[in-house]
């Protein structure tokens, strides 16, 4: 029998658990989706359960638990913290150190306390390991990825003490290179300006990410000067008279507000000129310390391919900087970058310490099953489910449905597309996806507006079929996990007054406009897909990549000569992507999805009886992001 | 784990025994040796990377 070794990551955000078996990652998923409750920061009970079942092994067959973190090391920091900054701190300590005195300090414990609970009184339980925070990011970036040796390189808020670390992979091993430390933070930094500009710290960064090209970078300027100092080789500090997140309960004050024009945007607020050249502002410094720290990676270590994991991996318009500079060969990001793929790290560090050997790199794939790791529900399970509640629905399969399905795209209508194995990680990879036509110029609007109720600046990605990703976009190498962007090719791009010559050479029209204003523009022959600057988030989808996703693209280009669709997460603003069919069949009714795909079953949204919520108004049950 | 009244009554005074009378002395003390958390730029130098 194979040694299995349970990863957890837990008590922060995003908990997350993950199997593995001899160094193969075997399962692993998000909290959130099985609790529905967004970035949920607690014990992971039950994607330990799901783990457990698709290993089908219980507690007592497991060779080891891999907590992702030294929690008292981290213990220690907030400690330093709280003498570097009293009396100042008074509040953050207040507030942190009951938990850190009770549990927090001893996270093995606790995770050892859920354990016990879950394997009852007569269980066996295995021993519980912690690992350092940035080596579990390092872990999840490297060994599963496709390479015999890389660089690589980390970047997130904070682990114990490390910020952004630099590793070289060779075989099974993981040597560091070097770190900088708390605060000095580029994931902060971040999040900072996340704050700032009215979201969601932990949340909201994906969203200042896509804001940033409705700006002009005129703080850019002011933030290296003032904010942080960075040097050639990419480590940098941070002015922490400018920041609250050391002493105090949020992350910016007074420093912030005379800097940047004015008090901070209220959540909710307008966004106006100023947000936007913020977003763009900090974005440009961002890819200016990435490119940096990939560029000294890359020479410290003489290697051509890179990997990368931590939250800041996620920023996907930084890595496309990385790829479209030549900085290397190859990118590779693990697809789970933030804390959840923590799980999965620690997990595969104490297997490869253990002697599990690489099995998947002679192969030259990588190790994720295109993050197809999550729970799937069998076709007697769905059917269960739509007999019981009296759902209506045909049944097709393999390419008659995926033909009956691009033609309903090609319509215009709105698919839910629920699919096999639930994806690990952030991006909806056509497992849990709502899918449209990337053609049609008033989509990204509906899909915003009438789907997913968010705002109406949020950009859309495509999924395209490998093999005609160079045609429609300048990418120079695969992106499998939606974690590239890259600019819309020039024989697509058209001119900015919709008349449709289209032939790209004054693709320029449209530039006297500002802010959202630049959403009038229709800059390409994939609309919905293209976001203002002309750059998209990509995900190839490639042979021998999600069969019935596959089939579906190809039927879409056979149809309509476009192999790509918009792709994206199945999901409402603020609620986690869907699991289970029930949840896909809820998330259908309440939206204007019009039409349901739940493996072979296909549901029409005016066939289906009348839904009624138990609330009133079930959005005002989901918290805003 | 729920908290009696008199716990949560006690709990700011005592936290705030604890902050001002020890760890900000403290605090005071080891940061005229030197900052914990390194909070300075140094113009001079080609790096901050930490070794490890």
């Amino acid at each position: 029998m194979p040694e299995l070794i349970l990863g957890i990551s837990a008590y922060y955000h995003d908990s997350a658990a993950a199997v593995v078996a001899d160094g193969v990652p075997l399962a692993a998923a998000q909290e959130e989706r099985f609790s529905r409750r967004r970035h949920d920061p607690r014990f992971p009970a039950g994607a330990v359960d799901y783990c457990l079942r698709a290993a089908g092994a219980k507690l007592g067959d497991i060779a080891a638990v891999a907590f992702y973190e030294d929690s008292a090391l981290k213990f220690r920091r907030a400690l330093a913290t709280w003498l570097a900054t009293a009396p100042r701190g008074f509040p953050a300590f207040h507030d942190a150190f009951p938990q850190w005195l009770a549990w927090k300090r001893n996270a093995t414990g606790e995770v050892r306390r859920n354990l016990r609970a879950r394997a009852g009184d007569g269980g066996a339980l295995p021993p519980v390991v912690s690992g350092r925070h940035h080596a579990s990011h390092a872990a999840s970036a490297f060994y599963p990825s496709p390479y015999e040796s890389a660089a690589v390189l980390c970047v997130d808020g904070v682990g114990e003490w490390a910020t952004t670390s630099m590793w070289h992979g060779r075989g099974t091993r993981l040597s560091a290179l070097g770190e900088l430390r708390f605060p000095h933070s580029l994931g902060l930094l971040y999040s900072a300006f996340t704050y700032f500009c009215g979201f969601k710290v932990d949340s909201g960064e994906y969203k200042l990410m896509g804001l940033a090209p409705y700006g002009k970078p005129r703080y850019a300027q002011l933030i290296r000067e003032r904010l942080i100092d960075i040097k050639p080789d990419g480590s940098f500090r941070l002015d922490l008279r400018h920041f609250s997140y050391v002493y105090g309960r949020v992350m910016t004050g007074r420093g912030f507000e005379e800097l940047f024009d004015g008090p901070r945007r209220e959540p909710e607020g307008p966004l106006t000129e100023r947000e936007f050249d913020l977003a763009a502002s900090v974005q440009q410094v961002t890819e200016e310390v990435m490119l940096r720290l990939a560029r000294t990676v890359c020479e410290r270590t003489g290697e051509r391919r890179l990997c990368l994991a931590g939250g800041v991996a996620l920023n996907c318009v930084a890595n496309g900087r990385i790829v479209a500079e030549g900085l290397c060969d190859e990118v590779w990001v693990q697809p789970a970058a933030g804390d959840a793929g923590g799980a999965l790290g620690a997990a595969l560090a104490e297997s490869h310490r253990r002697g599990a050997p690489r099995a998947h790199v002679g192969r030259r794939t990588d190790a994720m099953s295109g993050a197809l790791l999550g729970p799937a529900y069998a076709a007697e399970e769905i059917a269960g489910f739509l007999d019981r509640h009296g759902v209506p629905y045909t049944r097709l399969s393999g390419d008659r449905l995926a033909r009956r399905v691009a033609a309903e795209i090609a319509a215009g209508r709105i698919v839910g597309w629920f699919q096999g194995r639930m994806e690990f990680g952030p991006r909806a990879l056509g497992a849990r996806s709502i899918l449209a036509d990337p053609r049609d110029p008033g989509m990204q609007s509906t899909l915003n507006l009438r789907i997913k109720f968010r705002e109406s600046f949020r950009p859309f990605a495509p999924a395209v079929l490998s093999e005609d990703a160079a045609r429609w976009f300048d990418l120079r190498q695969e992106s499998p996990y939606m974690l590239l962007t890259a600019q819309v090719a020039a024989e697509q791009c058209r001119d900015g007054d919709g008349d449709g010559d289209g032939d790209g050479a004054d693709a320029g029209a449209g530039d006297d406009l500002t802010g959202l204003g630049l959403l009038r523009v229709r800059r390409s022959t994939i609309p919905a897909v293209t976001h203002v600057d002309r750059s998209s988030r990509v995900q190839t989808v490639g042979p021998h990549d999600n069969p019935p996703f596959r089939r579906l693209l190809t039927a879409f280009r056979d149809l309509t000569g476009c192999p790509l669709l918009v792709n994206t997460s199945f999901n409402v603003r603020g609620e986690p992507i869907v699991n289970t069919p029930q949840e896909a069949y809820t998330c259908f009714m309440r939206t204007g999805i019009d039409l349901l795909v739940l493996g072979d079953f296909l549901l029409e949204k005016q066939d289906q009886p009348p839904w009624r919520d138990k609330e009133d108004d079930w959005r005002d049950a989901i918290p805003m992001d | 784990m729920t908290r009696s009244r008199w716990t949560d009554l006690a709990r700011r005074p005592a936290l705030a025994a604890l902050y001002f009378l020890v760890l900000t002395p403290i605090g005071l003390c080891v940061r005229r040796i030197r900052d914990p958390l390194r909070r300075s730029w140094h113009a001079c130098a080609t790096t901050y990377w930490d070794h490890p």
